[in-house]
């Protein structure tokens, strides 16, 4: 079972991960989005804000009204953060749930494909 | 649940399961219908194909419910049964939907051939280029416009039909004698297939937080499905002779110029048109994101798991398609062949149904304890009723019918190529993909892990 301050430090290497990633960067430009991620083993939530393809910013806590919502164990939400884990294979077998529309489902499975494609 | 920024409505539920669903080759299916019914009897096998979807819908309704997810049918059957049973069932399902775009290619150049003075083949390169760039470019059709096409298609279909029935004093042959035990099966086992793509709302469950919405869609995209379709079937055998109806691929073509003339063709040819991309789109879309999630999943070669570096959209996964779909589209043009994928389409259709209520009992008694948001009444009734209606009919539609000898070699075909595609997905998962799995894992297993402290999951499949 992951932390609230594991995840959160999970991430802020996402964060910077993401924003370095100038080929991910080109290809979200357009996505501006509000993200939840649940993590339904300990309940704790955090928000995840992304501006046109850049991540602004995230905190603890489920605030304003999402257009993703990610729920997930906390240790698969770590350890996709850290690119450790492969979401698509989580999110086929049901272990992964996401609501959003079919793009935004791919455009976030992309940002760990291009980061980390050999996860 | 908190609820999502984006909201989808009912109308759009209905409209995104009965726009899949009608398409340009539906009208050359529903007089293959009637080709199996006496007189103007067809609308009869229609109804009957249309309630017993109700059944299937009921069993979609409590999947969805338990794993409301766009990996769908897939999950289902792994829930159920095993991953390598899903892998089967989801690729031949798909491969068959794809072969079904290509059928639908070649109807829809048929009728513009008609209609403009150009070959039929530079139509089929034409709409498969196009919709392959569309895809690839990331457009999809938004909720209101995709509602504005589906209704105002409806509307007019309904309206044509209404008009050809005043005009032709509603004189009918025999409209309540639906002939033979036999035809009449498989006249309903074949309009089955009018209603492939009703269930493909199901990934909409994840846009929304409103689950009731999924099993109502199904719902009214049946009831708008089956009385469209069911008034068109009457209307276009009052009209036309069913000999030369059912002799053509573009019947509806040939009931629009019998009511309207040129007039009638330009109309008809606008109605294939908006059938056939919203058909196009969603079915390009869906396969496309299926490819590149068995590639995520590393059952598929790494390639279809690129994306565009623009539109984030799979394109490998795209042009395999397109590759595809023109494939089946050239067969069917220099063969004529195109009622074999009328039969594989309503025999594939007819199989996932089976599949499904078989779903629904495994995981009743493999997982109880799931949540069911919504439970099929009737305890195991209902899905045992799917089982065997559905796999009655999937036989029927391989059992020539005395009356119909000039289908039997297409059935024949059909049974052919179902049986080509199962030996080649099955040869597939057992052998290539465990191969590919392996590669893939040991890869993986290479790469240092990121994360401070702990050992990561790899997210990997028991095998």
């Amino acid at each position: 079972m992951a932390t609230s301050a594991e995840i959160l430090e999970a991430l802020a290497d996402y964060q910077v991960q993401c924003n370095n990633n100038q080929r991910l960067r080109k290809m979200q430009r357009d996505w501006s989005k509000l993200i939840h991620f649940v993590a339904k083993d300990t309940g704790d939530g955090f928000t995840m804000d992304v501006v046109k393809g850049e991540i602004t910013g995230f905190r603890a806590g489920l605030e304003g009204t999402p257009d993703i919502v990610v729920t997930a164990q906390s240790e698969d939400l770590c350890d996709m953060f850290w690119g450790d884990l492969n979401p698509s294979q989580k999110y086929l077998r049901g272990e992964i749930q996401v609501k959003a529309s079919t793009e935004d489902v791919m455009r976030l499975d992309a940002i760990t494909m291009i980061i980390w494609p050999e996860a | 649940m908190t609820e999502l920024k984006k909201k989808i409505h009912l109308r759009t539920v209905i409209s995104a399961g009965a726009g899949l669903a009608l398409a340009t080759v539906s009208y050359t299916s529903n007089m293959q219908v009637a080709s199996y019914m006496a007189g103007d009897s067809g609308w009869m096998a229609i109804v009957v194909a249309g309630l017993i979807s109700f059944l299937a819908a009921f069993c979609f309704a409590e999947l969805v419910g338990m794993f409301p997810t766009a990996a769908g049918i897939k999950l289902f059957i792994e829930r159920a049964f095993s991953e390598r049973v899903a892998l089967v069932f989801a690729t031949v399902y798909m491969t068959i939907s794809v072969a079904v775009v290509g059928a639908e290619t070649f109807v829809l150049s048929s009728v513009l051939a008609t209609a403009f003075p150009v070959p039929r083949i530079f139509w089929i390169f034409f709409f498969l280029i196009a919709i392959s760039l569309i895809n690839i470019r990331g457009i999809t059709m938004a909720g209101l416009t995709q509602d504005i096409t589906t209704y105002t298609m409806f509307a007019a279909l309904i309206g044509l039909s209404v008009y050809a029935l005043v005009k032709n004093d509603f004189q009918l042959t025999t409209p309540l004698s639906p002939g033979s035990g036999m035809g009449m099966a498989q006249a309903v086992a074949i309009g089955v297939f009018l209603y492939l793509g009703f269930e493909w709302v199901t990934p909409l469950a994840e846009e929304t937080t409103d689950f009731k919405l999924i099993p109502r869609g199904m719902f009214g995209a049946i009831i708008l499905l089956g009385l469209s379709y069911a008034l068109f079937n009457v209307a276009m055998t009052s009209t036309v002779s069913k000999a030369v109806l059912t002799r053509s691929p573009i019947p509806h073509v040939l009931f629009g110029q019998a009511l309207f003339g040129k007039v009638g063709i330009m109309v008809m040819m606008v109605m294939s048109i908006l059938a056939s991309v919203t058909t196009f789109n969603a079915g390009v879309l869906t396969a496309s994101r299926f490819i590149y999630a068995m590639a995520r999943d590393r059952a598929l070669p790494k390639v279809f798991q690129n994306l565009h570096p623009t539109y984030a959209t799979p394109w490998p996964a795209i042009l395999a398609l397109l590759t595809a779909a023109t494939a089946v589209s050239l067969v069917v043009h220099f063969t004529g062949q195109y009622k074999v994928l009328i039969f594989l389409g309503a025999a594939v259709e007819c199989m996932i149904y089976v599949v499904m209520g078989a779903s629904v009992i495994g995981l009743r008694k493999r997982r109880p304890e799931l949540q069911r948001v919504f439970k099929v009444p009737f305890g195991w009734l209902v899905p045992a009723v799917v089982v065997l209606i559905y796999g009655l009919l999937f036989v029927m539609i391989f059992v020539p019918d005395p009356a119909n000898p000039a289908d039997a070699h297409a059935q024949l075909l059909a049974l052919i190529s179902l049986g080509a595609v199962f030996a080649v997905t099955i040869a597939y998962v057992f052998w290539v993909v465990p191969a590919l799995r392996a590669k893939y894992e040991a890869e993986a297993r290479k790469r240092q892990k990121r994360r401070p402290g702990r050992p990561a999951a790899t997210g990997a499949a028991p095998q």
